[in-house]
């Protein structure tokens, strides 16, 4: 009989618990899976705004693989920037946390300096930055000029523009990062820090043996995040190079852009974001299976 | 028991959110013109204009709402750069605004996709004096002898000159070079020379017209392929004619005023000319709004100057059209004549070089520039020689990859020739 009971009321808190996520879930399935599901389908037919749609199987991923050589170089494109962002992000995100983890006068101001970008609307910033390293009347030329230096055209020099991007996204997101960092900091214990002193171990010593395993899952957390957040880069480019010059920042995403809404190409578009939800799930699922080796108290 | 609630709740609440996204009906069957049981009619109205264009527009709307109570419009901005992309997507989502601005290379897209209205009917009405219309500005809206738009805009390029630069250093300005048949390439690059101040950012002359940059090869650089006799396209659009010596000659010497002479600004650079450190820029007849806030020096315009070519004016292109999916057509239509008949033209001619000819020929346009002689020579006497871009159904491609190659100049990363050639293979398939 209690059995009966307890399952009865099983189903209806279960009920209650689908109802209480169904706004959630249906405006995830409407909104978020459905054209999930869609795209992927219409990766595999030729569909256009300009003409009528055919299915065109597997074309579209092999014009991709074989045909399209400025695909491969927007993926080179896309994991240089990663590549640059994500050790100077966290770095300097873990930098600046140790250093405003201290108590020193200031500290309150600094951190809200630093954590304002991210608040920030992305187009406005990259708006911003433009002005900044514009060629000639350029905040930053006008400094250097002042300096008796002749700037170089930031975003019109193929080997400078996509650095420039890099700095420009860091110091836009490192602020969150700092501030996770900054809460993992607050949470290790202190009487680590005093067995360690006792025993005589150099600040440096103590950063390696219980800082770092101590915030390895925030680093974790943040180094997926980031990842993730750098591949589909998007807003500063559009805004500050448009690509440009040349194809010197066509990152995945912007081609993608350009391909769905400038040329109109939504099937070939299509298969490129998929290919980059791939990779996305690729690089996520390998940092998932990793997180055991080397993420402190983690089973 | 317990299931079947909820699945019941669950429809309800998906038929309730379905019913939500539905239900933004606005104003319902039309009846057009001044009927008695008129229904309240909300029309969106598109351009990629400022905020000066949009205030005259609603000044504009307000006294159409006198005529029409019924009618309200709504203006939706977009930006120019965007303008087809977002017009193309809401099209085929059928939210597109109900009237529109097109630009000259974005509506052979729209019109061969069957996307706009046939507003022929606007021709019946005598007082709207259709024939006033200048009749080579409406081929780019006509097909089959149907009218899909009527154009409002057709400036010609020019030179924005400061005089008081011009003055300071003793040279003759460009006006005074015109009027001597002494207006060409090579003069406006000497006096360039003479003009730019390095040391004060000056340049002497800049023909990427505001944040133009990224659309240089077609907004800015039309002109000059033109004066040096070379041309992007064949006239027939299916070749693709640059890589010429006229053509490169062209490039070169647009790349020799930025790197070799440094006359011109470099890319990337966003000086304008109301800072006063543009001695020459090249710009349309709507810069005029922006150039008569200038008081801190004395400025002009002038027609463009000549090379082998001869000037190679653009006229730049921008008409209304009604959307074929509009649920309102008739009032839209209706709408589009009241902003294109002779007394709104001539409020729109403060910024744009009307289609008109009376209002074209008005001592009142004549007064919208600096002097009247000054817009007599730079614009009435430019419009007979003035050439509209070529437009292509295929634009946005085409587009892109001029984009790509015009950026090899910028990064100086290839010889012009180069750049030429390879435009060449890249832009001939697309043209076929």
């Amino acid at each position: 009989m209690s059995n009966a009971t307890s399952s009865k009321l099983r189903r209806r808190n279960a009920w209650y618990g689908y109802l209480f996520i169904s706004p959630m879930m249906l405006g995830f399935f409407l909104f978020l899976a459905a054209p999930i599901v869609y795209a992927f389908g219409l990766s595999f037919t030729d569909y256009s705004l300009l003409h009528p749609s055919s299915f065109v199987g597997g074309d579209n991923y092999a014009r991709l693989v074989s045909e399209d050589a400025q695909f491969w170089r927007t993926l080179g494109n896309t994991l240089y920037f990663s590549a640059g962002l994500i050790p100077l992000n966290l770095g300097l995100a873990l930098a600046l946390a140790l250093l405003l983890n201290q108590k020193l006068p200031g500290t309150g101001f600094f951190r809200t300096v630093i954590f304002t970008p991210v608040v920030t609307s992305i187009v406005v910033w990259a708006i911003v930055w433009k002005y900044v390293f514009a060629t000639d009347a350029g905040l930053l030329n006008q400094i250097l000029a002042s300096l008796g230096i002749e700037g170089p055209a930031w975003l019109y020099d193929t080997a400078l523009v996509m650095p420039v991007v890099i700095v420009v996204s860091v110091l836009k997101k490192v602020g969150m990062n700092m501030v996770i960092f900054l809460a993992a900091l607050q949470d290790v214990p202190k009487m680590y820090y005093e067995a360690a002193t006792i025993d005589g171990a150099s600040r440096w010593r103590q950063f390696r043996s219980i800082t770092l395993p101590m915030i390895t899952p925030s680093l974790f957390l943040t180094l997926v995040i980031t990842l993730i957040g750098s591949l589909k880069v998007f807003s500063q480019i559009a805004v500050m190079t448009d690509g440009g010059p040349g194809t010197s920042t066509y990152v995945l995403v912007y081609y993608i852009y350009q391909l769905a809404y400038k040329v109109f190409d939504f099937g070939y578009a299509s298969a490129v974001a998929f290919v980059l939800f791939f990779l996305v799930l690729l690089l996520t699922v390998v940092q998932w299976n990793l997180r055991t080796r080397w993420v402190h108290h983690e089973q | 028991m317990k299931k079947g609630l909820g699945i019941g709740l669950a429809t309800v609440l998906m038929a309730g959110s379905l019913a939500g996204c539905g239900s933004e009906s606005n104003g319902k069957e039309s009846s057009s013109g001044s009927g008695a049981a008129t229904k309240e009619v909300k029309l969106k109205f598109s351009i990629w204009g400022n905020d000066t264009h949009k205030q005259m527009y609603e000044t504009m709307i307000e006294s159409y709402r006198k005529d029409h109570p019924n009618v309200s419009v709504e203006i939706m901005t977009i930006p120019s750069a965007d303008y087809q992309q977002k017009l193309s997507v809401l099209m085929a989502s059928k939210t597109a605004p109900d009237v529109v601005w097109l630009m000259e290379r974005s509506i052979p897209q729209f019109l061969e996709a069957g996307q706009l209205a046939d507003i022929s009917s606007i021709k019946d009405d005598p007082d709207y004096k259709f024939d006033d219309l200048i009749p080579s500005t409406l081929d780019l809206l006509t097909k089959d002898g149907k009218t899909y738009g009527i154009p409002f805009s057709t400036p010609p390029n020019m030179i924005y000159y400061n005089k008081t630069l011009f003055e300071e250093k003793g040279l003759k300005t460009p006006t005074e070079l015109y009027a001597e048949g002494k207006w060409t390439y090579d003069e406006m690059a000497k006096a360039a020379a003479v003009l730019t101040d390095r040391s004060k950012g000056v340049y002497g002359v800049n023909l990427i017209r505001p944040n133009g940059w990224t659309t240089s090869w077609t907004e800015s650089l039309q002109t000059l392929v033109w004066a040096f006799g070379g041309d992007y396209f064949s006239a027939d659009g299916k070749q693709f004619a640059l890589n010429t010596k006229e053509g490169i000659d062209a490039l070169q010497f647009y790349s020799d005023a930025m790197f070799k002479s440094e006359i011109h600004p470099k890319p990337g650079d966003q000086t304008t000319f109301e800072t006063g450190k543009i001695a020459m820029q090249q710009d349309l007849f709507s810069y005029m709004g922006k150039a008569k806030a200038i008081t801190d020096f004395k400025w002009d315009i002038a027609p463009m100057p000549s090379g082998a070519g001869g000037q190679g004016t653009t006229l730049g292109y921008a008409g209304y059209a009604v959307t074929k999916d509009s649920e309102h057509a008739a009032e839209a239509t209706d709408f589009v004549k009241y902003l294109t008949n002779p007394e709104n033209m001539a409020v729109t001619s403060q910024f744009f070089v009307p289609s008109r000819k009376s209002v074209l020929e008005s001592q009142e346009f004549l007064n919208q520039g600096p002097s009247p002689e000054s817009v007599k020579t730079a614009v009435l006497d430019q419009m007979a020689s003035a050439r509209v871009r070529p437009a292509f159904q295929n634009f946005q491609q085409i587009d892109e990859k001029m984009k790509i190659g015009f950026d090899s100049i910028y990064t100086k990363s290839k010889p012009i020739a180069d750049i030429a050639k390879d435009l060449e293979k890249e832009v001939s398939p697309l043209l076929n």
